[in-house]
């Protein structure tokens, strides 16, 4: 594998995942970029990740009683599963459908959506958006238990249009009265009352009473319309594909104009959306498809640092780094713990400030969120025990030379790139360290703390805040 | 004591539940004193012991984060001393019934008598302490003090070996029963230390399990086996053969029942609620039973305690017609 081959898969996996060790790009070192890809679209090719450690140690994942440690699950997830991709697109579909835990307050239904994500999320946007439309958290966010055939209520009907698929300038008012119609008598079963034992699940009912039978005209089309028909009409809409295009190469490819700017501003790389519109349109809403495409492209290839971090890529990023929060938790290790961590970044994971979701890109960053994840990098590897600090001391030898030191840092945190001002800055402390001597147990106990200041170094940089 | 011959099984009526939802909030394991029952709590809404009556008051709490920090089995002697393991600072904590702070003991490490992750406990018949050293995949016998006094088992998957061993009890005869948690079997050993028996494999139907974690045997031999991942209790017989499954067959506590009462709402959604959920096991940690054939499942996901009454008549060899060597269909 040369450098340049490590580098575009740590990129790949940056992007399609959440980084990667220098281990795990070893375990991948005899195949191809394309294997690689077509691995990460087809997650049931690995294992399903164990949860039997986590699930001892964090006792009260087995009930549903409070989302953070089920968010703090999620990101343990990131760093450990083999399946990537199907946790990134769990992210990007909870990024584009947001709904908040905070309405409901019912973990269940929270938890329950990121599991449906989980599950469709590599499919068909015609069953991702039907399986939205039947989900608890979804309901009862939009109100469309609130829609009865005598007393509509559009919330979920023109959300659906204007933030799940077509977006603004596409539909007129009286689409969205003639959906909110489609969808009456779709609710979901009454959950049990919290006390005193706790949450139940809810799932998804059609009350044939309260549906609107009569005659709708929805886009032109007419007919005794239900929810399932207005999706299938809207999924052959073209301003559909272009809708999931363009948040597909907002979160993986490279960061775009906020999504409410998007009926004025034009994708960054129309070219590459219109390919990618035409493959989804082409497979008739299969994501996968366009996935192999995006990721296989050059224009994916040459993206290297255009999207800064989301606090959860840094966050499981550098854990996986660090080699903390591994599949066996270790003493005192609480995951909920990590919900909090992402939370003070700005992205409350099932926990988004509104319908519309997080801004992202450089809105990620400001002076509050910068220091807290710039501190949170730098905290991980505070511990010179950690597994992950250990294998970078062990991987880079007997002697580091103090004009080896920096780009040999550099190359076992990402591979990373780092402009000329960070560059001298590192150098600079390189050569007060100067030759770094790891022959030993005890030369490596007296000099680790000096390869530490190294990696906090880099891990506070402005590079490593871009994926 | 003397086994009968055979039981004529009646059932298990339900008897009573204990606790509710910030009372005896995620329990790991319960234990009985004089006029109180001890509930071991784990998790986001209380890591503690919580004491309550049979009368289901909550009498307030003891020990804490200040003792220990990931518990996970308890035991109550004679003197009404409660011994707590604690996983992450691989130590056994006792205090009195006060929660007043008698002794801390354990080890970090693999030597023997040192510990990684100690987890269930029991008593055997002279009153030392029999733990599970899960790390070590390991069984470990001390005094009530500490002192080490004998280990056995080893890491693996073949006869005697142990993968991660969780709940254990010491049955009547000395043999110790272990919950192989990763192993997903319950194994039984001499008190010696040596493998005499395997109960079940990995799976779903009747006698597999789903990560056990707590293992009982009552005064019948009968053995109890909490299959956690499967949300049920399996009940095995003195010969290990598989007899029934407890599901959950819950009704309210009176605390439970109280709060209901008190609050419109509520009443209006349990009313609209499909009833059979809240009936159910949900992550059954701990099973134990007493000398009254009582069996206490600590319903962990559903913060209560189920317990039920088993009804059975013991049986001489001159009540029940001898074993049959084949099967019969004419059966009245």
């Amino acid at each position: 594998m040369t450098n340049n081959d490590l580098a575009l898969k740590a990129h790949l996996l940056r992007r399609a995942g959440f980084g990667a060790s220098r281990f795990e790009l070893e375990q991948i070192s005899d195949k191809s970029y394309e294997e690689i890809v077509e691995d990460l679209v087809h997650p049931e090719r690995f294992e399903e990740i164990d949860e039997d450690y986590l699930k001892r140690y964090n006792p009260e994942l087995s009930y549903h009683d409070g989302h953070p440690i089920h968010a703090g699950r999620w990101i343990w997830r990131m760093i450990n599963t083999k399946r990537p991709l199907e946790e990134k697109m769990t992210l990007f579909w909870h990024h584009v459908f947001a709904t908040a835990h905070y309405k409901g307050d019912h973990t269940p239904s929270t938890i329950g959506q990121i599991e449906t994500f989980r599950e469709n999320g590599l499919t068909n946007i015609k069953q991702i958006l039907l399986d939205l439309a039947k989900d608890p958290h979804m309901n009862y966010w939009l109100d469309n238990c609130e829609n009865h055939s005598d007393q509509p209520n559009e919330n979920w009907g023109r959300e659906l249009l204007e933030l799940f698929s077509m977006g603004v300038g596409n539909y007129s008012e009286d689409d969205v009265k003639q959906a909110a119609r489609a969808f009456t008598g779709w609710t979901f079963e009454q959950p049990l009352p919290l006390y005193p034992y706790g949450h139940y699940e809810s799932k998804f009912v059609f009350n044939e009473s309260d549906h609107d039978n009569s005659e709708k005209t929805f886009l032109g089309r007419k007919g005794n319309l239900n929810g399932e028909d207005i999706i299938n009409i809207i999924c052959e809409e073209r301003a559909t594909a272009l809708f999931i295009c363009r948040h597909l190469y907002n979160f993986f490819v490279e960061d775009e104009a906020q999504v409410p700017a998007w009926s004025i501003e034009p994708p960054r790389n129309p070219e590459a959306v219109d390919t990618m519109i035409d493959i989804l349109m082409n497979n008739d809403g299969e994501i996968r498809p366009v996935l192999s495409y995006m990721f296989n492209s050059d224009f994916f290839k040459n993206s290297f640092y255009k999207k800064v971090k989301n606090p959860s890529e840094l966050v499981a990023g550098t854990l996986k780094l660090s080699g903390r929060y591994s599949i066996v938790p270790a003493e005192g290790e609480n995951v909920g713990t990590l919900y909090n961590t992402v939370a003070v970044m700005g992205q409350a994971l099932m926990n988004p400030p509104t319908v519309e979701g997080w801004h992202t890109g450089h809105e990620w960053i400001d002076g509050g969120t910068l220091n807290e994840r710039v501190n949170f990098a730098v905290n991980q590897f505070n511990d010179v025990s950690s597994p992950g600090f250990k294998d970078i001391l062990e991987r880079l030898g007997s002697v580091v030379q103090s004009g080896d030191l920096v780009d040999r840092c550099l190359d076992l945190i990402g591979p990373i790139e780092v402009g000329e001002e960070t560059r001298i800055a590192l150098s600079n402390y390189a050569e007060e360290v100067g030759d770094v001597n790891l022959s030993t147990d005890e030369d490596k106990v007296e000099n680790a703390q000096k390869i530490a200041r190294m990696i906090q170094l880099i891990v506070s940089t402005r590079e490593y805040q871009f994926a | 004591m003397t086994l009968p011959f055979e039981l004529l099984r009646s059932g298990y009526p339900y008897y009573m539940t204990l606790g509710q939802r910030r009372v005896t909030s995620n329990p790991v394991d319960i234990g009985f004193g004089k006029e109180n029952v001890y509930v071991l709590t784990r998790g986001g809404l209380g890591t503690e012991v919580r004491v309550i009556n049979w009368e289901d008051e909550n009498l307030g709490t003891l020990g804490g984060a200040s003792l220990f920090q990931w518990p996970a089995a308890l035991l109550v002697d004679e003197d009404e001393n409660l011994y707590v393991t604690d996983e992450a600072n691989h130590k056994v904590v006792v205090m009195d019934k006060d929660g007043e702070h008698i002794n801390t003991w354990g080890e970090q490490g693999s030597e023997p008598g040192q510990l990684n992750r100690p987890s269930g406990m029991s008593f055997d018949a002279e009153g030392n302490i029999v733990l599970s050293d899960a790390m070590n995949s390991r069984i470990q016998r001390f005094t009530r003090d500490g002192k080490h006094l004998q280990a056995f088992g080893e890491f693996g998957n073949g006869e005697g070996e142990l993968n991660m061993p969780w709940g254990l009890t010491v049955d009547q005869y000395g043999d110790v029963l272990v919950a192989d948690w990763k192993n997903d079997r319950v194994q039984r050993f001499s008190s010696e230390g040596e493998f005499k028996s395997a109960i079940g494999s990995h799976g779903i139907e009747k006698g597999e399990f789903r990560r056990p974690s707590s293992v009982a045997v009552d005064g019948h031999g009968d053995i109890y086996v909490s299959d956690w991942q499967n949300d049920r209790v399996q009940l095995f017989n003195r010969d290990e053969r598989y007899i029934q499954s407890f599901h959950g067959n819950a009704s309210l506590s009176r605390s439970g029942k109280q709060y209901v009462l008190s609050n419109l709402v509520t009443l209006r959604l349990r009313a609209e609620g499909d009833f059979e959920k809240t009936q159910r096991l949900n992550a059954p940690m701990t099973v134990k039973v007493d000398d009254q054939f009582r069996l206490f499942i600590t319903d962990f996901g559903n913060h209560r305690i189920q317990i039920y009454q088993k009804d059975a008549v013991e049986l001489s060899e001159t009540e029940i017609a001898p074993k049959m060597r084949n099967p019969i269909l004419f059966t009245t």
